[in-house]
């Protein structure tokens, strides 16, 4: 059974790389988008399990992302590897800080103070000049283990990359829900006092689970970065967190493979309704979640469920 | 031999209103103690610094001979003191099987494994197990959400009781339940107490259950023990029949019994 | 079906459509994509008489009327099919935008940008597809100034020389000038504008000029309250503002109520766009630029006329600078087609852009900057004045492009912290 679940697993993430190759530039240039935004809202959906909102991911998300900048454009690293590994720790160092303070709080205070820690990243790189304020600045080719690709071959060792990450990540996420630490979040959420009255400290599973979900956004930070080639303080700004919880509400909760899934119709309707309706794609965003929420408030996910449940029944 | 729990001078208020004072216990472990006393007596203010909850503002609790103030509910827990609550503690939307799963987990193994299923073949059976030995495995997979009063309350002891606590303490275990329940759940409860010889206390408001579960009796009034003894002595004790059960009870005292009487005359006390 | 169903499905099938929809390119048609704020808070003063403009000159080459010395229809005798996606978004969509313009539309070439931001993200993308790409009204300086591109031009002065020729103004005309305070937004631009203005001043007074406040509000505030109260307690000869938009319209009616124009000498570097909607608040003297020989501003040709005159019939008001910096864009792009001849290949038409010279709706252009990428322009400013309840200028001072554009190689701070060496003023 073991075996059989890791051949899957090669398998499809190689099927999903062919795949990034073979399709126009512009949807594989989508695809390796949507799955950085993808790695994010995993976290958002872990934290959403545990009963707490986050809407302040996009801290992480930045972070990841102007670690990918300034190695790149700065310091004249362009190791992927080594970029993961910093936006990683870096991510996770601020989240053990950030967490101290914040996963003492539930709730609404939660997500606003999470906002809060955004905005304020957000406040300190508008008002640095040397990473180029509100323009940001560009983010330079990666290389891998010191092969540097061609331009043509640095966008396929990004998808690449995106590719590994979502896999080895969405498989850990599902191993995770399925053991005691991921159903620990579950229990918190249903019902604080009885963990604790089992003897756990309430205060470490939320934190773990922050900090789990901080190293996620960094990953899907610097993802994004690397394909996009640019990065500003947008990334830090509510809007953005709030793109994240979109995603997260579209996709659904109940399984790992909805963050992908939500992530890849939004950035799809996104482009769709961009080119249908120029002035008024908002409009069209805007009424599909509305129209998600009444109609299939468990997300898009659900849909799968129901129709598997039916082939099954 | 040592007590298992001991408070002495115990106190609590809460700025100008007493809660409890002057609360001298001394438990051993193997004793089943009927704890009564009508609302606002002091019980639940006892059970809730004796579990962690509240800090007392004065005196002492020793868990095998160990200080327990000052500790979070769930160092408490770890010194060995379950408790049960009056609203059973659970998480509603998991279903039975899984609601001891994850108390098993959290409680006993302690490891937070990080990637091993919490669904193991083992750990069903050991999960089956133990709702059996409370009589409640045939509703493993429902949701807890959906289940009797009378279901929620053995599940809710079950997981209280999984981490084998020296001290077990019950909160009203019988409320809610309907009353031709209530024997059927005191019988699971303690046969599977008395089994790990922890000393049990029980609050109760029901004098049958008392009569015929506790060797007992704390008698609480106005946040003073008013009574500490036999079941029978103190279920007899006029002042106890007038003061907390509210009215008489034909009890049959057995004179050789020792009566600890910690009677307290009524004194009058500044607003 | 049902509802619910239904969605999914549809969705499925308009995924499948957009994949199989390949760029099916009519032999007579020049696919031309145009990227501007369609919505959101730089659409009104921006975007959409950017968009307007692009659709009159498109129109006016269409059909090969524009006036003399353009000639010809259409782009290398094809008709302009213009495909508009708007700016907003952010940085990262706006790649992805470009890329489904290239790959999915399958356009020749591509006009736009307002934001820094995406004049910043944009032409690595630009590069990497070989795309001929015009950028045409962002302000940042940092685009030639931190890389060389080969298939992106810059059809426009950078926002330094507004603020350069307006230190270079104020020095000039205001008599007795010691100090001067600045409004700005909190963001690049404002930081930048404040920061040539100031530097340029230092350097033009060797150090003699007093800042007495300094004031950045957030981008779209709307309220200025605390600001113009900060202003008028700390009083100053000249007090600076790079706002635009709605920030602009919201200031000049706050400070207007509270005296603050009559009081104290304002200049608007970026103020062209407010003069229709807010003229009867701007008293007499307030200084206006309209970031480059523009509007009011631009020089008697017949081709300003013709813009003028044809842009107001249209679109019932009068072109302002980002009209102009559009219809700017698309006349340097069609005449560089031409020099190149028929049938040129991206690279003939990028040689025949480079270094180009030509004259827009404002005036001469002179492509001679960013190895013949980066454009400049005189700057202008004047002083607002009434007669018989119409708004003109007095006091009109025009700045030779080399003299306030920092010459070829030269990073915009630097080059004015130096003392502008090599500028060449009148």
């Amino acid at each position: 059974m073991q075996t059989k679940s890791i051949f899957l697993l090669i398998g499809g993430a190689l099927g999903l790389f062919v795949l990034g190759l073979l399709v126009p530039e512009w949807l594989s240039y989508l695809m390796i988008i949507a799955m950085g935004k993808g790695i994010v809202v995993l976290g958002v959906v872990l934290l959403m399990r545990a009963g707490l909102v986050s809407f302040g991911q996009g801290l992480y998300y930045c972070i990841g992302a102007y670690v990918a900048g300034t190695l790149t454009q700065f310091a004249g690293i362009s190791d992927v590897l080594l970029i993961l590994l910093a936006s990683i720790a870096a991510s996770v160092l601020v989240a053990a800080l950030v967490g101290l303070l914040l996963c003492r709080y539930r709730g609404i205070f939660f997500a606003m103070f999470s906002m809060a820690f955004s905005m304020i990243l957000y406040g300190l790189l508008v008002r640095s000049s040397v990473l180029g304020s509100t323009d940001g600045f560009n983010v330079l080719r990666p290389s891998l283990l010191g092969w540097v690709p061609t331009d043509d071959a640095s966008s396929d060792l990004v998808l690449a990359v995106a590719v590994v990450m979502v896999m080895i990540l969405g498989s850990l996420m599902w191993l995770y829900l399925r053991s005691l630490s991921g159903y620990a979040g579950e229990a918190v959420r249903e019902n604080e006092i009885r963990v604790e009255y089992l003897g756990t400290s309430v205060f470490r599973i939320i934190y773990t689970k922050y900090l789990i979900a901080a190293a996620l956004a960094g990953i899907g930070g610097t993802v994004t970065a690397l394909v996009s080639g640019h990065v500003d303080p947008e990334m830090a700004y509510w809007t953005t967190s709030g793109e994240f919880v979109f995603i997260a509400l579209m996709g659904g909760t109940s399984h790992v493979a909805a963050p992908m899934v939500g992530a890849g119709l939004f950035e799809l309707l996104r482009t769709y309704a961009f080119a249908i309706a120029p002035y008024t794609w908002q409009m069209i965003l805007g009424s599909t979640l509305l129209l998600i929420i009444i109609f299939l408030p468990s997300g898009l996910w659900s849909l799968v469920s129901r129709f598997s449940r039916q082939a099954r029944g | 031999m040592s007590a298992l729990l001991e408070t002495r001078n115990l106190e609590r208020s809460f700025g100008a209103v007493t809660a409890a004072v002057d609360i001298n216990v001394s438990i051993n472990a193997g004793e089943v103690v009927g704890v009564i006393g009508s609302n606002g007596a002091g019980k639940t203010t006892f059970i809730n610094m004796v579990t962690g909850y509240l800090k007392p503002s004065a005196g002492e609790i020793l868990v095998d001979g160990r200080s327990i103030v000052g500790l979070q509910p769930r160092a408490v827990v770890r010194a060995g003191v379950g408790r049960s609550f009056q609203v059973a503690q659970l998480f509603p939307e998991l279903s039975v099987l899984d609601n001891v799963l994850v108390a098993l987990g959290l409680s006993v193994d302690r490891k937070l494994t990080l990637l091993r299923p919490l669904h193991s073949q083992k750990r069903r059976r050991k999960a089956l197990e133990i709702l059996a030995e409370y009589e409640i495995a045939g509703h493993a997979d429902e949701v807890v959400a959906t289940l009797p009063q009378g279901v929620r309350k053995l599940l809710d002891i079950a997981m209280a009781m999984l981490s084998s606590p020296r001290l077990m303490l019950l909160d009203e275990p019988t409320s809610g339940v309907a009353i031709e329940d209530k024997f059927a759940l005191m019988e699971t409860v303690m046969n599977r107490v008395r089994k790990s010889n922890a000393a049990t206390l029980f609050v109760e408001h029901d004098m049958d259950v008392v009569q015929r579960y506790a060797d007992r009796v704390l008698a609480f009034y106005d946040g003073r023990i008013l009574a500490d003894g036999t079941t029978a002595k103190v279920l007899s004790d006029p002042k106890v029949q007038e003061l907390v059960v509210g009215h008489h009870l034909d009890i049959e005292v057995d004179s050789a019994d020792a009566y600890e009487s910690t009677v307290v005359p009524m004194e009058v006390r500044n607003a | 079906m049902r509802l619910d169903s239904l969605k999914p499905l549809s969705l499925a099938c308009a995924v499948a459509a957009g994949t199989l929809v390949t760029s099916v390119q009519a032999a007579e048609e020049y696919k031309l994509g145009l990227v501007t704020f369609l919505s959101g808070a730089a659409s009104g003063p921006f975007g959409i008489p950017a968009k307007n403009a692009a659709d009159l000159v498109i129109d006016a080459i269409n059909d090969g009327t524009l006036p003399a010395p353009i000639s010809g229809k259409g782009i290398d005798g094809r008709q302009i099919k213009p495909i508009y996606v708007d700016e907003a978004g952010g940085a990262t969509k706006q790649t992805a935008e470009y890329r489904n313009l290239v790959d999915r539309e399958g356009v020749d070439s591509i006009v736009g940008y307002i934001s820094s931001g995406d004049c910043l993200a944009i032409p690595p993308v630009a590069e990497e597809l070989k795309t001929l790409t015009v950028l045409f009204d962002c302000g940042t300086p940092r685009v030639f100034e931190e890389g060389d591109y080969k298939y992106v031009f810059r059809s426009h002065s950078t926002a330094s020389m507004d603020n350069i020729a307006a230190a270079r103004y104020i020095n000039e005309t205001v008599d007795s000038l010691k100090s001067i305070s600045g409004i700005n937004q909190n963001y690049s631009w404002g930081h930048d504008s404040w920061r040539d203005f100031t530097e340029t001043l230092k350097v033009l007074r060797s150090g003699d000029i007093e800042i007495t406040t300094e004031q950045f509000p957030k981008l779209f505030a709307g309220q200025y309250g605390a600001e113009i109260s900060a202003l008028m307690v700390k009083p100053a000869d000249v007090v600076h503002t790079s706002f635009w938009g709605g920030d602009t319209d919201a200031l000049v009616l706050q400070a207007a109520a509270r005296g603050l124009l009559e009081d104290n000498q304002m200049i608007f570097t970026a103020g062209e766009t407010a003069l229709n909607s807010l003229g009867e608040h701007l008293p007499d003297g307030v200084i206006i630029g309209a970031r480059g020989p523009f509007g009011p501003f631009a020089p008697e040709s017949e081709l300003n006329t013709w813009f003028q005159s044809e842009f107001t019939k249209r679109f019932g008001t009068p072109p302002t600078y980002p009209a102009y910096h559009m219809a700017q864009a698309v006349i340097g792009l069609k005449l560089a087609y031409d020099k190149a001849g028929a049938d040129a290949t991206t690279e003939q038409v990028i040689d025949a852009f480079e270094y180009m010279e030509f004259e827009g709706p404002g005036g001469k252009v002179s492509m001679n900057r960013g190895k013949g990428h980066q454009a400049a322009t005189e700057m202008v400013y004047g002083r607002l004045t009434r007669s018989n309840g119409e708004i003109g200028f007095t006091d009109v001072r025009r700045y030779a492009a080399d003299c306030v554009n920092p010459p070829e190689g030269a990073i915009t701070e630097e080059w004015i912290k130096a003392g502008m060496p090599g500028a060449k003023c009148d």
